[in-house]
């Protein structure tokens, strides 16, 4: 009897640690869908150059004067997202590193209700001033989606047409 | 301060520990009680995690990691139950490792010459919780993708890499093969360094014990193979960065904090972890008793060792070593190295001379104490006196009588000389009874095991071959088993009302017998 008291309680044991091991858990409700924007850029530099003056030229060592003194710095981005009108994005992504000068990269998720929207995706270089020559054109998306419930629509970058694209799953 | 924080956390947990024991020692005995055998069944775990591993990694392939497990799931005579097999295998070797950490703990095994034995044995867990978390990763089923994300929004709070790792995982390409060689060969290298943490783990032990015992071995194995055959490891639908994951079946023992994780933001989460692990890693610092109250390491004289090597043998800790004395009275003494010496006082009844121990614990220490309590208790014919563990017996040592038995504690059974049950039989008791903590659970390791030897099988410092072993009586008994101490106690009253009630002549008779020669020879 005890034998069998005991084998009963070692099987009840592996059974919880079983069944322990495949617990459910809601990771997230499906009920509605997500727009996921994930791509890298690289940052947009801009350098500003001046002549300086003979009294500065005078201070520098013979060795450090040189005609034109150019300081160069990287631009912020600004990704704006809008769903059918409404600004539900609008974020300055800074390029990495401590000097900015390593890529930037964009990975933000918006849960959105299932259904068809109007999206428009805009992510430009935000100078402080008037924009410099030469800044490269803002990449912008502009598209009728249908999300269903539970998917995701993912919003990157495609470097060969240097355009946002849209990719779902299937 | 730090020790009563110990105290107060000791106390949560022991009680319903002690109660868990005498349960398991009821149904399995404390031979095969699983609760005893915690460490082993961690180690069984690992070494059936390897056997299965090995046979799954035959079939697995990097290049397409979820079809390979469903061909695997195909496979129903081996397959798909191995590999049911390798997870639960990994389940129980969280589990009794983390029982096994507990235990420790609440028996004040977690400091001191043992710290080795706690950071390196929080190592091991760790990297079996690393390990693990590849593993699941590798199934690339919903549970990876949900874990993978998980782990790599962790790891992107660190300042160590220079792109999001997170963006790996949003489906904006596929993943790339290398992601799952890394993952295959952590799942493989970190078992090998375990195996050298777990030599550094019992390092310290001069007999470890790797495997349970061979009946509880086979058993767990054979539970292990049922309920892998009846519950098959669940693979969830392939992972799908592009979809919602919705519900997935999580691994408690390895995923219990994705949770908690999920919902605080990455830096909390590490604050937390970091504090948890601090807190762990710093246990042999806060429960170590006070400079004060710390148990002395054992030490030897020098003028009373005969240099047997007994002591040195007895061991558990491998902290004895005989020293070679030069000059004229060239001899070998006892040493004790204090700094792998954990005061359990095993080596206390290892010689007859009772030349090594604890300060204030020795031989000589003990037989002074079991003077004085039979000077005060003055046990009768008839009387049993219970020499009652400290640390188990039903918690019986707190008492002054049982069930009409005088109580005599001692700290530890195992290291009770057999001269103090020898003085005790003479000075009038009529019989004995040891209560022991469990051979498996002794926080001295080795005790209840040599006090057998020395009791019954003429190890060293052996009990005398004239003391009547009728009247003695040794029983094993936990924290919460004061009911087998009765149940002992009662045996032995019966044994000794029938040796009393032995006609008197037919003692005479053995007695003459003895006396005889000496009355001759004189």
């Amino acid at each position: 009897m005890r034998v069998l008291a005991a084998a009963a309680v070692a099987l009840g044991l592996a059974l919880a640690l079983a069944l322990c091991s495949r617990l459910p858990f809601a990771v997230e409700t499906r009920d509605d869908a997500r727009i996921r924007l994930s791509w890298r850029a690289l940052p947009e530099r801009i350098e500003e150059c001046r002549e300086p003056s003979a009294e500065e030229l005078a201070k520098l060592p013979p060795h450090m004067r040189r005609p034109r003194i150019c300081e160069g710095r990287t631009l912020p981005f600004l990704l704006q997202v809008t769903l059918d009108g409404e600004t539900r994005l609008d974020a300055r992504i800074q390029p990495a590193g401590v000097r900015g000068e390593r890529p930037a990269y964009v990975f933000r998720e918006l849960r959105v209700a299932p259904g068809e929207h109007r999206l428009t995706v805009r992510f430009a270089a935000q100078p402080d001033g008037p924009a410099p020559q030469g800044l490269r054109a803002p990449l912008v998306l502009e598209e009728t989606v249908r999300l269903a419930p539970g998917s995701v629509l993912l919003v990157t970058y495609d470097p060969d047409t240097d355009r946002l694209r849209i990719r779902t799953s299937g | 301060m730090k020790g009563r924080l110990g105290d107060a956390s000791r106390a949560l947990f022991r009680r319903p520990l002690a109660r868990a024991d005498a349960v398991a020692n009821r149904l399995y005995g404390w031979r095969y009680n699983p609760l005893y055998q915690s460490g082993t069944l961690a180690v069984l775990g690992f070494v059936v995690m390897l056997a299965t591993g090995l046979y799954l990694l035959l079939f697995y392939r990097i290049g397409g990691p979820y079809e390979s497990m469903v061909r695997l799931e195909g496979q129903v005579w081996a397959g798909r139950w191995i590999r049911a097999l390798h997870r639960y295998a990994a389940d129980l070797a969280v589990a009794a490792a983390g029982l096994h950490a507990l235990r420790m703990f609440l028996q004040h095994r977690s400091w001191g010459p043992r710290t080795l034995a706690w950071v390196s044995g929080l190592v091991l867990l760790f990297g079996t919780f690393v390990c693990g978390w590849t593993g699941y990763v590798m199934l690339w089923d919903e549970q990876a993708l949900v874990l993978a994300v998980e782990g790599a929004r962790l790891m992107d709070a660190l300042p160590i890499f220079s792109e999001p790792q997170a963006r790996a995982f949003v489906g904006e390409r596929p993943i790339p093969s290398a992601f799952f060689f890394l993952n295959l060969f952590l799942h493989i290298a970190l078992p090998v360094g375990l195996a050298l943490v777990l030599w550094i783990h019992v390092s310290r032990l001069a007999r470890p014990v790797l495997l349970p015992p061979r009946g509880l071995l086979w058993g767990s194995l054979a539970a292990l193979v049922v309920v892998s055959l009846l519950v098959p490891a669940p693979l969830g639908p392939k992972a799908e960065p592009l979809s919602v994951p919705g519900t997935v079946e999580l691994d408690v023992f390895y995923a219990f904090w994705l949770p908690a994780s999920r919902v605080l933001a990455p830096a909390t989460a590490w604050l937390l972890f970091l504090g948890f692990a601090g807190l762990l890693t710093l246990v042999p610092w806060w429960t170590r008793p006070p400079r004060g109250q710390r148990p002395a390491p054992s030490a030897s004289s020098e003028r009373l060792c005969t240099g047997c090597l007994q002591c040195s043998l007895d061991c558990p800790y491998g902290a004895i070593s005989m020293l070679e004395l030069a000059g004229e009275l060239a001899r070998r003494v006892a040493q004790v190295d204090p700094r792998l010496c954990v005061s359990c006082g095993i080596c206390t009844a290892s010689c007859a001379p009772m030349a090594v121990g604890p300060p204030l614990e020795t031989g000589r220490d003990e037989l002074a104490r079991a003077r004085a309590f039979a000077n005060q208790r003055r046990p009768a014919a008839l009387d049993v006196v219970l020499l009652a563990c400290r640390r188990g017996a039903g918690r019986l040592a707190e008492r002054d009588t049982v069930d009409g038995a005088l109580v005599h504690p001692v700290t530890c059974a195992g290291h009770l000389h057999t001269s103090v049950i020898e003085f005790l039989l003479r000075s009038g008791a009529g019989g004995v009874l040891v209560a022991s903590c469990p051979p498996r659970d002794c926080w001295g390791r080795e005790g209840p095991k040599w006090l057998q030897e020395r009791l019954h099988h003429g190890r060293e410092a052996e009990l005398r071959e004239s003391v009547d072993r009728r009247r003695l009586g040794v029983v094993y008994a936990g924290e919460g088993e004061r009911r087998v101490v009765l149940q002992a106690l009662a045996e032995l009253r019966r044994t000794i009302e029938a040796l009393e009630q032995e006609p008197a002549e037919e003692r005479v008779e053995v007695e003459l017998e003895c006396e005889r020669p000496r009355a001759e020879a004189s």
